[in-house]
This record gives C-alpha cells, sequence and structure tokens, in this order.
C-alpha cells in the first residue's frame, strides 16, 4: 500500500478537475440521493462545458446538444444514454446500481407550449416514481437573450398549468428551480430540477 | 450474468470509448485472479491491471463505471490505517457519515481521527454476484 492510495492524495491529485472530483465522489457514493447529487453536479459541468462553445453550437439541434451532454455524462463514466426507450424515447437518461434511474427531458425554448409538453413527458411518460427513480430534469436550451427571464416565465406558467407543482421558494432566480409534486402513479413525492442553458450568442464585435 | 456476458455488454455499450477500453482491461485482469485476490483492490492495482502507470482520468472513469453502472463488478469500500499501521475496515455507514460530515470517528477509540483523508484508503471487492459467479467456474 503506498500514499497515493489515500483518499488525501486522490483528492488532491483531482482538486483543480471538477469530472475528476465527481466521479471519485460517486465511486464511493452508496446512497441514491449522493448519486442524484453527482448527476446534478455533472449536468452543471457538461453545460458549463456547452455555454463555453456557444459559438459553435448555434445550429445545433434538441438531440444533438442532449447527445453532447450524454458524452460528456459517458466520458465520466456514468451509465448514461440518450433515446433509451423508457415508456417511450427518454432525452437524457443516467441509471445504476441498486436500481437508480435519472431521467432528463430536453427541450429548445420555441414557445413554452413546447416546455411545458417536455415537462409532461417526463412526469407522465417517461419517470417511474419509483425509489432511487424520483427526480428528473427539465433541460431547456434558450438561444435567446436572458435565458434568466425565460426560466421565469416559464415557471409562472408552468405553476398555473400544474397548480399540484411546488416550486422551492429558496431557488427563485438564477439559471435553475426546483419543484416537487406527488407522483400520479406511485404518490410518492417526485422532484424536478429545471434548468435553463443560455446558449445567447450574437457579439457585437 | 457470467463474466463472459458483463464483457459483452461492456464491449458493446462502450468499447468504442477510451473508458470501455479500460474496463475490459480491469474486467480481464479480474478474471485472471483467483476470488481471494479479488477482496482487496485499490485505485493503484486497478490503475496497474489498465497498464497505466499512475491514476488518471479514464482510469477514475472506468472504476466509476465498474462501481456504479447497472453493470457493476466492483463495490466499494475504506480502510482507516492508524500511525503503527493497524487497519480498520470501515462499515458502509462510517464511511458515509465521514463522507457526509467530514468527521471520522475512529472504530475502536471513538474519538475523532486527525485528517482523516490522510489515513483513508478506498478500496475495491467483487461484488457477491461476481464471487459467486467465479466460485461457480
Amino acid at each position: 500500500m503506498t500514499d497515493r492510495d489515500s483518499l488525501a492524495f486522490l483528492k488532491g491529485a483531482f482538486a483543480n478537475n471538477t469530472p475528476a472530483t465527481i466521479m471519485l465522489e460517486m465511486v464511493m457514493a452508496d446512497a441514491h440521493e449522493e448519486r442524484l447529487a453527482l448527476v446534478e453536479r455533472a449536468i452543471d459541468w457538461s453545460v458549463q462545458e456547452l455555454v463555453k462553445n456557444r459559438h459553435v453550437k448555434q445550429t445545433m439541434s434538441e438531440d444533438g446538444l442532449s447527445i453532447e451532454i450524454v458524452g460528456f455524462l459517458k466520458a465520466m463514466g456514468f451509465d448514461a444514454g440518450h433515446d433509451t426507450q423508457y415508456g417511450g424515447h427518454c432525452d437524457i437518461v443516467v441509471e445504476g446500481r441498486d436500481n437508480f434511474l435519472w431521467i432528463a427531458e430536453a427541450k429548445k425554448h420555441g414557445s413554452y407550449d413546447w416546455l411545458l409538453e417536455g415537462f409532461e413527458q417526463l412526469d407522465r411518460r417517461y419517470s417511474t416514481g419509483m425509489p432511487g427513480q424520483d427526480a428528473g430534469e427539465m433541460i431547456i436550451y434558450c438561444f435567446g437573450r436572458r435565458a434568466d427571464l425565460v426560466l421565469a416565465s416559464y415557471q409562472t406558467k408552468l405553476a398555473a398549468a400544474r397548480t399540484d407543482v411546488t416550486f422551492d421558494s429558496a431557488v427563485n432566480s438564477g439559471l435553475f428551480r426546483r419543484s416537487a409534486h406527488d407522483h400520479v402513479s406511485t404518490g410518492r413525492t417526485f422532484r424536478v430540477r429545471h434548468t435553463i442553458v443560455p446558449l445567447y450568442f450574437e457579439p457585437t464585435k | 450474468m457470467t463474466l463472459d456476458e458483463i464483457r459483452e455488454e461492456y464491449r458493446t455499450r462502450w468499447g468504442e470509448l477510451p473508458v470501455g477500453l479500460v474496463c475490459l482491461e480491469i474486467i480481464d485482469f479480474v478474471a485472471s485472479k483467483p476470488v481471494e485476490q479479488l477482496r482487496f483492490l485499490t485505485f493503484s492495482t486497478l490503475s496497474n491491471a489498465a497498464g497505466r502507470q499512475n491514476i488518471d482520468v479514464e482510469v477514475l472513469a472506468a472504476i466509476n463505471l465498474l462501481t456504479s453502472s447497472r453493470l457493476a463488478i466492483l463495490e466499494s469500500h475504506a480502510m482507516l490505517v492508524d500511525d503503527d499501521d493497524t487497519e480498520h475496515e470501515l462499515t458502509a455507514e462510517e464511511f458515509a457519515e465521514a463522507r457526509k460530515t467530514g468527521v471520522l470517528i475512529h472504530p475502536e477509540t471513538g474519538k475523532a481521527v486527525h485528517d482523516f483523508e490522510e489515513h483513508l484508503i478506498p478500496f475495491f471487492s467483487a461484488t457477491e454476484e461476481l464471487q459467486r459467479e467465479l466460485a461457480d467456474d
């Protein structure tokens, strides 16, 4: 045994590498809540990568962007897939041991009805609401200005359309929201993170 | 699922990715060892099995798949090593609590271990399913 096998060494070796830090924690995770938090961190990092390179993403389709995210997740060693069949073709799926299943529905913002339809698909078509499968994500690709305002309007419209959905009042600005509601199939609480990806790119110089 | 079937699944699903190739190297290593040698595999052991001098991100990704995917063949554990080299394997609960709180209570003394991450060795063992599978071979 050498020092390079200690947790301190491993953390230090990868301290400046976000994906590696996520992987190291995922390897040690043994509860669904830990896995969920790490999938969300992996999504956050993937979104940052997309946004950093948004100048070359302007003509990409919804599927193309989701496939890029799945590629990032796979490279991090997540059991991720695109177009996986669970009640239909899910945009992004991460599966794991002990029946862990996280599903994201991704929509390119063109209209709010399109986004609300996405939420319905995530909630009523793809999600199971079973233990370890009781959280998912809405990912909204936004090519217009002020993604923060788009997300705020989406929240207002979703709250009106789905009075059973309660948004976390502690998160009411910025580029994501959290909500919860009783899953119609299981009666268990189903949690959704709603993330908007700001891809607007029209440089003035 | 037999180890051959697991290997084929990895090859089909991830074989074209760098992470998949590392997984296959590690699966071949696991297949070549007697079960009793699959109970204490460190990051270094698995890196060497994949032909790497150091633990790199591809090895880390492969270990992630091998421990956390639906096709996991390894389980994570942790060993606390005292200054006098006495070893204490932590329970899953002790390890989880230390990760969550940032404090590790020594399983014997009951006292918080100073700089515990310096003394903590994550390691892996074959899952019970894999051990049964290998024992049946």
